[in-house]
């Protein structure tokens, strides 16, 4: 990789920026970085910021590991960033964390 | 064969499709479609397409869950946005945050004034301290040199007597013939010579035999 994965990519005023997904890992094993970048720009061209991983395949517990920089990715949207459709999902599925900063919907949970 | 015969169809020549040909040069296309430039096939011509027919109560739930989607998504992006209009420097909150800082650092420059009170009264000590063993060291000095300059005065002084005393025997233009006079009156010869036994024999010319033997000297051996 030509660029430092973790960012430092040129800020420009007045371009759209978009939260979206960026392929890592190897043939076959898919890894993504999430990363606020430049819409109009490539993949795998430089990023602003990185924001978080997403391993899309499961581990030996049957789970999906998302790591989410909750606090920069607020302040990325507060500024204006567009969301890609699959991040966009990812973070409505962890909303209440991303708003309040804690998950209520494990206390509901209990209640069931 | 098939894709062979399906160009023959589009290009008109049906009687060669008859021919079973297998003719080397014809590439296999992976796409089976009719190229651009031919018209509509005779099949096709007078086929209208139907159109797709959507539930209309379907169409009216999607529209509303997707209404709904776009307020909720628009409403936490404006919420965001205040958060981070809030949170930036030219908010009421940040101007807060400088008025208390101001106020801290004014706090903070009257403590280091206070501070630097006390400390320019140790410094005022300690620089009087440093002055008075100054002077002192300098006086000790002083008192030093003065002492030695009189020691050096004194042995110049104990010289020049000492020469005094010695300048009675000096020889001078008074006296030169009477010490010319003595002087070759008083011959010293200086020489001797040394045989393996050690004696001395005294003067240029003497003979061993010169001496008589209970006169010798013998030299003074150390060790």
């Amino acid at each position: 990789m030509p660029f430092p994965a973790s960012g430092g990519g040129a800020y420009m005023r007045f371009t759209p920026k978009i939260i979206r997904f960026q392929r890592h890992g190897c043939t076959n094993r898919p890894f993504f970085h999430i990363v606020v970048m430049e819409k109009r720009f490539e993949q795998h061209s430089q990023v602003i910021e990185q924001l978080g991983t997403y391993d899309h395949l499961t581990n030996q517990h049957n789970e999906r590991l998302v790591a989410l920089n909750f606090e920069r990715i607020r302040y990325w949207l507060g500024r204006g960033a567009l969301t890609s459709d699959p991040v966009a999902e990812l973070l409505g599925k962890a909303l209440e964390m991303l708003l309040f900063g804690a998950l209520s919907v494990i206390s509901k949970q209990d209640k069931f | 064969m098939n894709t062979l015969g399906c160009s023959l169809k589009y290009s008109g020549l049906h009687a060669l499709n008859e021919l079973r040909i297998k003719p080397v040069c014809v590439q296999s296309v992976r796409w089976k479609r009719k190229p651009r430039w031919l018209p509509v096939a005779k099949s096709k011509q007078f086929r209208v397409p139907e159109r797709p027919k959507f539930d209309e109560g379907e169409t009216l739930e999607l529209r509303r869950l997707y209404d709904r989607y776009r307020t909720h998504l628009r409403a936490v992006r404006k919420y965001l946005k205040q958060e981070f209009i809030d949170l930036s420097a030219s908010s009421s909150a940040a101007l807060e945050g400088t008025q208390n800082e101001a106020e801290e650092h004014q706090l903070c420059l009257k403590e280091n004034e206070e501070w630097n009170k006390q400390v320019a009264l140790l410094r005022e000590q300690r620089l009087l301290q440093e002055q008075e063993a100054r002077r002192e060291s300098i006086l000790a000095k002083l008192v030093a040199a003065e002492e030695r300059q009189k020691e050096r005065m004194e042995k110049a002084e104990e010289m020049v007597r000492e020469e005094k005393e010695r300048a009675k025997f000096y020889i001078t233009a008074d006296n030169i013939d009477k010490a010319i006079e003595d002087a070759l009156a008083s011959p010293v010869d200086h020489n001797y010579a040394i045989d393996l036994e050690g004696h001395i024999y005294r003067g240029h010319k003497t003979k061993p035999s010169d001496v008589p033997p209970d006169e010798l000297e013998k030299i003074q051996v150390q060790g």
